[in-house]
């Protein structure tokens, strides 16, 4: 295993190494950061939106507040001008006073489309500046007369609709009792909601793709940004709820016809994780999910209303959120893709610069391994032929021995042969002459045949001695190899030593 | 040697490094700002004053502002005070607020440029046990701890029984006309004003005596945006206006200079509120015929006897002699109304200029010498 990564390892190239570190070191800070874009940026990001849509869903909360509340303190004021008082008391003779303090309040907010006074049963006694439409089939909703009867009582309805005007509008009453807390009638401004659907409209301004809405108590949605800016039409969600409504719920909105529908029932345009965010008291007010009639996630910030049971949710596209920190990763993808390029090409060529010089002196070393292999073998060749020329001499010098050993013999065989033949030569029978000749003729046969051996014996030894010259060449022609490939050697080292810097 | 042998070493401190600096910024950015809590006041040594405005009336920069300091200086030993105006913007009066707690006061007196408006401010302060107490101006939450202010509906009885004790001085014909610039609708003072009026005056229209000719809400006080209303009424009614009900002396101010345009200054009836240098110049030249005077003074008393007890944790019943005023989301607020006082033009010496509240060199400037005793 270790073995066979160590031999791909083997297979890398300098240049290929020097390459892949030049692109870590450039490409792995990047990557760090688009890690780190990931982890902290986007989530950052995330969070700051929250925070953002937090502030802006609050500002827009407390300013429904701050509106409903001064709206109330108007028609409370006015419920507690002497006038008006003394109208609902009965004194006729303030009732053009009273009338143009109706006027005083409808002034007060040019939303105001109507001023009136009832009396205690829920009858209209003045209006301005023109009578009322019924609510539904009641004057006063006989619910909130009941939530009425009281000292500083003051309450605002669920929200109508006026189709004349295309206009959301809501009522807001209050009690008018006299000093001695004597319920004389009810006061009722009723007050369009202009102000919160252009609010509520203007969110599309907070970033691209956002929106916002209002539901109220009953869980319908009684104001949704209106992708229409001619107002013409009605937002898709408008009036519709995010869970189906109770059936007493649906009746009191068929009886006040209550959203516009013309007492028809609510529908229902599910929302169960909207629904789920809302009811829950200890959910977070940020969030996401993806919404009713919304194809992709959002984010989502809701707050509760204080004077009045609406919660104001604003959204926005979790992609514009994080539009950034995707926008950032690719512009850190092509950088890296870029300089990733960029690096190959400086290592390429650094790789290059740095393995030249030891490619070259590879090749050198090679050409002087090849040089010392040449020798090598010469030089084998050379001691064979030596051993064969010591061998060869050996066994001439052995044949010169033996033959001058064996011409003594034959020399002294000779002389012992001629000195018998000249003592006896008077007694020995001619047989035995001829004998002794005979013998003196073999043994200088021998004798002429141990020279012919003793010639071929020097011949072989002029041959090793022949030979031994040609060695004697080899050998200085070897040195002189020797040296070639030490100058070489020293030639590569001197390479080898500038590539490294020493 | 390995060339590369410490490279999964290096990338791993690497890594390590990095997550360890992200965890350092993530550590840091989750870090949450520890505010204090206020023990509802308790030996409390930080005070936050905000004021709503300086231009309408410059009572708030040249009265309230010292007075108040002085009073709160005396009320707590060694308090550190913060001041801030919010110079007509409820947005910046909140950020005045918000930044005041951060800073660490625990007790925070109000001038709300919007009644409405700041409750916010009480919310925030309440979430940090910081009683808010609502100077002059009522703030529209049931969690305001206190309201000092003068009785408001009082000061409307005040300018609308002069009214009601002259008018017949400026008759022509059969009915007195009476055009009534009433201030800011969301200053609930304004509304409080007006209702006293009415209370007086309602009779007076109802037996035809009197005829309410205009009646409007002037946004912000805008003195400018009166004297075009106060033109206006006077041209629908051709100048036949005898009565102007100012609610305060900048209204009554543009007032008089709307009607010097029809050459009716000094001839029409024209009330004021607050007793500046503005309001009482013009009484002494006759171009207004009274002001309320709300003894600032008595108002900072009551606010330092208040600060006082809220720093002893004593019990406040004794100074507001169990008063309350009601808010719009059904709050009862403990309250200390003090009395304010009407000031014409022969008690202008024995009111005003007795108690130090203005001099004579501020207000005598162009009135021939003698004038009420004053000059």
């Amino acid at each position: 295993m270790s073995r066979s990564f160590q031999s791909s390892r083997k297979k890398l190239s300098l240049t290929v190494k020097v390459t892949a570190l030049l692109i870590s070191a450039v490409v792995l800070p990047l990557v760090i950061t688009v890690l780190g874009s990931e982890l902290i940026l986007r989530p950052t990001l995330t969070a700051q939106a929250a925070t953002q849509m937090g502030n802006d869903a609050q500002a827009h909360a407390q300013a429904i507040d701050a509106l409903l509340v001064a709206r109330m303190q108007d028609v409370g004021f006015l419920g507690q001008y002497f006038a008006i008082q003394r109208y609902l008391a009965g004194k006729e003779m303030f009732k053009q006073q009273a009338l143009d303090e109706l006027a005083l309040g409808y002034r007060l907010d040019p939303n105001y489309s109507t001023w009136t006074l009832f009396d205690t049963q829920g009858t209209i006694r003045l209006s301005y500046p023109a009578q009322p439409g019924l609510r539904g089939k009641y004057v006063v909703s006989p619910a909130i007369m009941r939530q009425l009867r009281g000292v500083n009582k003051t309450r605002i309805s669920d929200v109508y609709f006026d189709y004349t005007t295309h206009m959301a509008f809501v009522d807001i009453y209050t009690s008018i009792t006299d000093a001695n807390a004597t319920l004389l009638g009810f006061g009722r401004s009723t007050l369009k909601l202009n102000e919160i659907w252009t609010a509520v409209n203007n969110e599309t301004n907070a970033a691209p793709g956002s929106y916002a809405m209002i539901l109220d108590g009953n869980g319908v949605r009684i104001a949704y940004t209106n992708s229409d800016t001619t107002q013409l039409t009605l937002p898709p969600a408008l009036f519709k709820a995010i869970t189906p409504l109770s059936p007493q719920v649906q009746q009191r909105i068929n009886d006040e016809n209550l959203y516009g529908n013309s007492r028809a029932t609510v529908d229902v345009l599910a929302d169960q994780n909207l629904a789920q965010k809302v009811q829950d008291a200890q959910a977070t007010p940020a969030f996401q999910f993806t919404p009713a009639l919304q194809s992709e996630p959002f984010q989502a910030y809701g707050v509760k209303c204080q004077v009045i049971p609406w919660t104001y949710l604003v959204f926005r596209p979790v992609n514009t959120i994080t539009g950034a920190a995707t926008q950032q990763n690719t512009y850190l993808i092509l950088i890296a893709a870029v300089i990733t390029l960029l690096a190959a090409l400086v290592g390429f060529f650094v790789g290059r610069s740095i393995t030249q010089p030891i490619l070259k002196s590879v090749a050198f070393l090679r050409k002087s391994s090849q040089l010392l292999n040449e020798l090598a073998s010469n030089e084998q060749v050379t001691s064979t032929e030596q051993r064969w020329i010591v061998e060869t001499s050996q066994t001439g010098l052995k044949s010169v021995q033996y033959y001058a050993e064996a011409t003594g013999v034959a020399a002294h065989k000779l002389d012992a042969i001629g000195g018998e033949l000249l003592q006896n030569w008077e007694r020995l029978e001619a047989w035995q002459t001829k004998q002794g000749l005979e013998q003196i003729v073999t043994t200088a046969k021998y004798i002429g045949s141990a020279a012919i051996h003793q010639e071929r014996s020097s011949k072989s030894l002029a041959t090793a001695i022949r030979v031994t010259m040609q060695v004697t060449d080899q050998l200085v022609s070897g040195a002189t190899s020797a040296t070639e490939a030490s100058t070489q050697l020293e030639d590569v080292i001197e390479q080898l030593r500038q590539v490294v810097g020493e | 040697m390995k060339p590369f042998g410490n490279t999964r070493s290096i990338v791993s401190g690497m890594l390590l490094l990095a997550t360890i600096l992200l965890a350092a910024c993530e550590t840091g950015m989750n870090a949450s700002i520890n505010l204090p809590i206020a023990d509802g006041g308790k030996g409390c040594t930080k005070v936050g004053i905000l004021l709503p405005e300086t231009t309408s009336s410059d009572r708030w920069e040249t009265k309230d502002h010292p007075l108040l300091v002085q009073a709160v200086n005396a009320a707590i030993p060694g308090v550190q005070i913060d001041y801030t105006n919010a110079r007509d913007s409820a947005a910046i009066q909140l950020g005045q607020a918000e930044t005041d707690l951060a800073k660490g006061d625990c007790i925070l007196i109000v001038g709300a440029h919007d009644s409405v408006a700041a409750s916010a401010i009480v919310a925030k302060a309440k979430a940090r046990h910081v009683p808010v107490i609502a100077y002059d101006r009522l703030i529209q939450s049931k969690d305001a701890s206190y309201y000092v202010s003068f009785d408001n509906e009082r000061v409307g009885q005040l300018q609308a029984q002069y009214i009601a004790k002259h008018y017949t001085q400026y008759q022509k014909n059969d009915a007195v006309n009476i055009a009534m610039l009433s201030g800011s609708q969301t200053d609930t003072n304004a509304l409080m004003f007006s209702k006293g009026a009415h209370s007086v005056l309602d009779p007076l229209f109802a037996s035809g005596n009197l005829k309410n000719v205009y009646e409007n809400f002037t946004p912000d006080w805008n003195n400018s945006t009166a004297q075009a209303e106060l033109e206006t009424a006077l041209s629908d009614q051709t100048n036949n206006i005898q009565v102007v009900y100012a609610a305060n002396d900048g209204l009554a101010n543009s007032a008089v200079t709307a009607l010097k345009a029809v050459n009716l200054d000094g001839k029409v009836l024209v009330t004021g509120q607050d007793a500046t240098v503005v309001g009482i110049h013009n009484i002494l030249m006759g171009k207004q015929n009274m002001t309320v005077y709300k003894p600032i003074v008595q108002e900072v008393q009551s606010v330092g006897g208040l600060v006082k007890a809220i720093y002893a944790g004593t019990d406040i019943a004794a100074l507001t002699h169990g008063a309350t005023i009601a808010t719009f989301d059904g709050g009862s607020i403990p309250a200390i109304l003090d009395m304010p006082l009407s000031v014409e033009r022969d008690t202008i010496a024995s009111t005003v200029i007795a108690d130090k509240f203005i001099a004579k060199s501020d207000v005598c400037t162009g009135v021939p010498a003698g004038t009420a005793g004053v000059c």
